[in-house]
């Protein structure tokens, strides 16, 4: 016997994903999902990102770095609120996560909510949490083949943060392939030029997230 | 590796059917998979093969057909097979091009025994 099935594989993950959506659309919260390789820089951006808007907005920040609850920390520090999601080794967040997350957060005043996902430029690029936008960090010394290699998340990213620019020189970056391959693979893509620990390019990254976290509430 | 977490929502899908339709044991599975969806075929057969261990689907073969990237130039209506990720459309150069296929991951259909 054959069955017909026709069923996405991954339909419950983007039903729970398409409910979040629409609870932060009704709270009028822009969400963000970023997403990196291990050490491009997440969690500086997140606190330089915190400490920029945090007078100006109301931020909520969603943890899924593996690495214990030291990112948690280092946000909290910052006076944001912050939940660390236990993701047990998992290579990515999912919306069942997400879900759970959410609970341990007041998010009445919240306008901004940021997750940051596992490090891994792979995984987490296929399963929707339910977020506006997918920001994805690619740091210097990483490489400028990765676009090229990573095209899925590339593809998908509406945000491209290109950190530790401070390293362009000595790490041999050849930042015009970078963008050429770039523009092929996803031409819509805004790009900031950002060092996270030198605070260049924060300003206008801040700028586009307040200026879409205005829209949002405008809806 | 988030195959794994991918195979183990397949046979939830697949023990679901199976009791809608009262099957007891699986031959096949037939899943379509975008090259966008992020899948290394591989990867999920190994974890499927894993995870199907002692279920239904015990010793049931995967087939994968793997379904290409494809877009729809918005400035000249070319159809075209995206390579690599390059959306640029290969009559009219145009970058202007929206995607159509090739995110797909969904089960087609389930052979069983019966
Ligand atoms: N030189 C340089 N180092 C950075 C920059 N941003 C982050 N780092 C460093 O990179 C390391 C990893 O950063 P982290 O934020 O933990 O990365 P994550 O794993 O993506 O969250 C830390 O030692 C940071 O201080 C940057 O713009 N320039
Ligand atoms: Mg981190
Ligand atoms: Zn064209």
């Amino acid at each position: 016997m054959e069955i017909k099935v026709k069923k996405n594989v991954l339909g419950k993950n983007d039903r729970l994903a398409a409910e979040i959506r629409k609870y932060l659309s009704e709270k009028g919260i822009f969400a963000i999902n970023l997403i990196s390789s291990p050490g491009a820089g997440k969690t500086t951006i997140l606190e330089e990102t915190c400490a920029r808007l945090k007078d100006k907005l109301g931020i909520a920040v969603v943890e899924g770095d593996i690495t214990t609850t030291r990112d948690a920390d280092r946000i909290a520090r910052h006076g944001v609120p912050v939940h660390q999601i236990e993701t047990q080794g998992a290579c990515h967040l999912d919306a069942r996560m997400l879900e759970n997350a959410l609970e341990h957060l007041d998010l009445d005043k919240v306008d901004l909510l940021i997750i940051e996902n596992v490090g891994n430029l792979v995984c987490p690029a296929t399963f929707d949490l339910g977020e506006d936008a997918k920001i994805v960090v690619l740091s210097v010394p990483e490489g400028d083949d990765k676009p090229a290699k990573y095209p899925g998340i590339f593809r998908r990213a509406k945000v491209l943060l290109l950190n530790k620019i401070d390293l362009l020189e000595i790490s041999g970056f050849d930042k015009e392939k970078a963008l050429r391959d770039l523009a092929e693979i996803n031409p819509d893509i805004t790009v900031f030029e950002t060092s996270a620990t030198k605070g260049t390019g924060m300003d206008e990254w801040c700028q586009w997230l307040a200026d879409r976290v205005a829209e949002k509430k405008k809806k | 590796m988030h195959e794994l977490s991918i195979a183990m929502s397949l046979m939830e899908i697949i023990e679901e059917e199976c009791r809608k339709n009262q099957v007891k044991k699986v031959r096949k599975v037939k899943v379509v998979v975008g090259e966008m969806a992020g899948i290394v075929p591989d990867s999920l057969k190994f974890s499927f093969e894993v995870v199907s261990q002692d279920t239904v689907a015990d010793g049931a073969e995967l087939e994968l057909e793997v379904r290409p990237v494809t877009a729809l130039c918005q400035d000249c209506s070319e159809e075209f097979v995206v390579e690599e990720f390059r959306f640029r459309c290969p009559k009219c150069g145009s970058r202007n091009a929206k995607r159509l296929g090739g995110d797909e991951l969904y089960i087609d259909y389930i052979e069983t025994d019966d």
